[in-house]
């Protein structure tokens, strides 16, 4: 991530707007929040993330007030709130379940927070309006809440829940109830809200895409505990245990144990499949078109210019060639750990790893898209043989499912830039895959 | 085809048990009094011909009901009738919702069981509950016994066969009939909704009655339509409740029906206490209506 500044929630100097001290919930026996503690800062979208049952939905009720903390405080802009109720809170809430008052109208049930303010007259009505203008639901203001969509009952709740303009907006699982293609219309539009309004807004939500696309940082939960607080694309690309590389998105587990590399230590020195072939060695690599110059060639270009020379393609795509390149075995980079995960296979060169692993099983945990599919072997320093026995057809990717020699599975995505019928690798062809020595992240746990 | 013949089963159910015997009712109510068998005149079996049949319709007149109107009896017992029936329909409201709110509340082991209490009296004959209701009220029963085995009171209140026994009786015997929509109201209450008006600066109480209360009207509404109408007729707890002075409708009817052996007077009221039910059933409907289809 790109950032001139220093991202708030980087920045020692900044006070959070929300903190949790080493809170703890409790439900009887059941310890739904154990022993947490974090920090929300003003202006984010920050989004709580877990399956049913981590105790996401506990957290954002604690700072609503239906619940207090068992042991711990909680503190929003400095004050201590473990006591204050729901109702003497800046904090305001979008339920689930929208929870709109069915006995009121659209209008009234965004004019209803701000009435309980003693709010009237004027000022009230402008207010209400423009909420309605905000939401575009200026036309339905007379209706009852039966008498519209579910995608509008979803911004009359947003509505009404920004109407007192709160310090903090929560929102449990908003868009939970929307289909596929609102929901991602709505995802934008709740950005845009967010960013237009100032308010902090903290999202509750089982959905992993939803979280990444709208999130500013994203806390990742399992039974009670945080398991990793970042921004999304650190999550994604680093996560820091199984679990979360796991939850979010899809990953390939290699477990193996690890072997610092010093920095002397040269490529895997079999000679079977470890050294690139001499041709391949010899003949530079030809440029190649990507996708829509082949296609701009293809289709403009050569009645004019002729056929152009189609040199073995290369499968392995754009993406990848720009690691593959830099990590061929001659320039093979240093340091990081070697991952001795099968018997009589190379090991996994992760050069991004912490050396200090060395000794330990850890997880190698690799993307699909990270890893690179084709049928000759490629040059790069981990390529590993396999057979292809399932591919999933997604549209815009394709999920290729190879398992190995050693009967382990990994999955590889490739981007569909060419047309199906045209995808030179098929069920049960022997292929080679391979990602570069900083693609994957050594897990401990 | 289908269709038709779903549909004509309640019309035809509502003709064979409300149509016909008020169309009977309406005809007694029209006759006079005559000292035979039937106790009243004229009458018309369809073999006496259409001629009989038109001097039996001359026969009929309105005389009844200008008695009716004639005699203050009347009036002041339906009056009478109407406050005793919305005073207790109101008791049975304040007592009944907070039981409602409270099975509504509690736990889910524990609803069928609560609702099993509210409903279990009725196993019992309502002649023998209304009975033991003497047996605690009256002079030496039960309650005047303990007030005074306590010391509150020294001689014994005067309960039974006053206008108090008979709300006591009444509020008694409908409370089921006022809990149960309340009941059903509440419980669909989706509980967020209150989380949400507390959300937006609600205090409990208020919460309460900004969103609880106007979301359980159509329990509390039907609750009241419950309890009102048989209340309004009511006839056995004045009687065995009530003192002398206790004028309920339903008791001059009876009275005219049995003792004086009156039909068509007794018919006559009995077509008056309907209208006093039909008119405020159907105020009621239209303004729902009005209000659906203003709302939509």
């Amino acid at each position: 991530m790109i950032q001139t500044e220093l991202a708030s929630w980087d920045d020692p100097e900044t006070r959070p707007l929300i903190e949790f001290v080493n809170v703890t919930k409790r439900f009887g026996d059941f310890t739904a929040i154990d022993n947490q503690s974090l920090k929300i800062y003003k202006g984010e979208f920050f989004a709580l993330l877990g399956p049913s049952g981590c105790g996401k939905t506990t957290m954002m009720r604690m700072l609503a007030g239906f619940e207090m903390p068992t042991e711990g405080t909680i503190r929003i802009d400095g004050l201590d709130v473990s006591t204050v109720p729901p109702n003497k809170r800046a904090v305001n809430m979008m339920f689930q379940s929208y929870a709109l008052f069915p006995h009121l109208s659209v209008w009234d049930n965004i004019a209803f927070g701000l009435r309980r303010e003693g709010k009237s007259g004027q000022a009230l009505t402008a207010r209400v309006e423009e909420m309605l203008r905000l939401t575009r639901m200026e036309k339905f203001a007379r209706r009852k809440p039966h008498q519209i969509s579910g995608g509008q009952r979803q911004r009359v709740a947003l509505a009404r829940s920004l109407a007192k303009a709160p310090k903090l907006l929560l929102l449990d699982e908003p868009l939970g109830a929307l289909d596929k293609k609102l929901r991602q219309e709505t995802q934008f539009e709740l950005m845009d809200i967010q960013e237009s309004t100032g308010t902090t807004f903290v999202i509750v939500t089982h959905d992993q895409e939803e979280a990444m696309t709208v999130a500013s940082r994203v806390a990742v939960m399992d039974e009670g505990k945080l398991v990793q607080v970042a921004t999304p694309d650190v999550i994604y690309e680093a996560p820091n245990s199984i679990y979360v590389a796991d939850f979010i998105g899809d990953v390939s587990l290699i477990s193996g144990v690890a072997k610092s590399r010093v920095p002397s230590d040269v490529a895997p020195q079999d000679s079977a499949g470890g050294q690139p072939s001499a041709q391949q060695q010899d003949t530079p690599r030809q440029p190649q078109p990507n996708a829509f110059g082949a296609w701009l060639h293809d289709t403009v270009f050569e009645p004019v210019l002729g056929a152009r020379s189609k040199s073995d393609e290369q499968a392995v795509e754009p993406a990848q060639q720009e690691d593959t390149v830099t990590d061929t075995v001659r320039e093979l980079p240093a340091g990081g750990i070697a991952i001795h995960w099968a018997d009589g296979q190379d090991p996994i060169i992760a050069t991004n790893a912490d050396p200090c692993l060395d000794g330990k099983t850890v997880n190698f945990s690799i993307r699909p898209e990270k890893i690179g599919i084709s049928k000759a072997r490629p040059d790069a320093l981990n390529a590993f043989q396999g057979k292809v026995i399932d591919i999933a057809y997604l549209g815009h990717v394709s999920t290729y499912h190879v398992v190995l020699t050693n009967g382990l599975k990994i999955m590889a995505q490739v981007s569909n830039t060419r047309r199906i019928s045209r995808r030179s690798i098929t069920w049960e062809d022997d292929v080679w895959i391979s990602f570069s020595s900083t693609a994957g992240v050594a897990l401990e746990h | 085809m289908r269709r038709a013949s779903l549909i004509l089963v309640p019309y035809l159910w509502l003709l064979a048990l409300f149509a016909v015997p008020f169309v009977i009712v309406l005809k007694i109510s029209l006759s006079d009094i005559a000292i035979a068998m039937p106790p009243y005149a004229p009458n018309w079996e369809p073999s006496d011909g259409v001629a009989a049949f038109r001097e039996f319709l001359s026969g009929l007149d309105f005389e009844n009901y200008v008695w009716l109107s004639e005699d203050a009896l009347y009036w002041k017992s339906a009056l009478s009738s109407l406050k005793i029936a919305v005073i207790s329909t109101f008791l049975t409201l304040l007592l009944a919702f907070p039981i409602a709110y409270g099975i509504a509340n509690a736990s889910t082991d524990w609803r069928p069981v609560l609702l099993m209490l509210v409903i279990l009296p009725f196993w019992t004959s309502f002649l023998i509950r209304v009975y033991s209701w003497m047996g605690i009220l009256s002079n030496t029963g039960l309650l005047n016994q303990f007030l005074m085995w306590t010391g509150v009171i020294n001689d014994p209140l005067q309960i039974i066969n006053t206008d108090i026994a008979v709300y006591i009786g009444i509020v008694y015997t409908y409370l089921p009939f006022m809990i149960l929509p309340i009941y059903a109201a509440l419980d669909r209450l989706d509980m967020s909704i209150l989380e949400a008006a507390q959300d937006l600066g609600c205090t409990r109480i208020t919460a309460f009655w900004l969103v609880t209360i106007p979301l359980a009207k159509q329990g509390i509404i039907a609750g009241c339509f419950l309890v009102f109408i048989p209340a309004l007729g009511e006839y056995v707890i004045p009687y065995l409740l009530g003192g002398s002075n206790t004028l309920m409708i339903g008791k001059v009817l009876m009275n005219e029906f049995s003792a004086n052996r009156d039909w068509p007077v007794a018919s006559a009221v009995a077509i008056i206490l309907l209208l006093i039910l039909v008119v405020p059933i159907v105020l009621f409907q239209r303004n729902e209506q009005r209000l659906r289809e203003v709302g939509a």
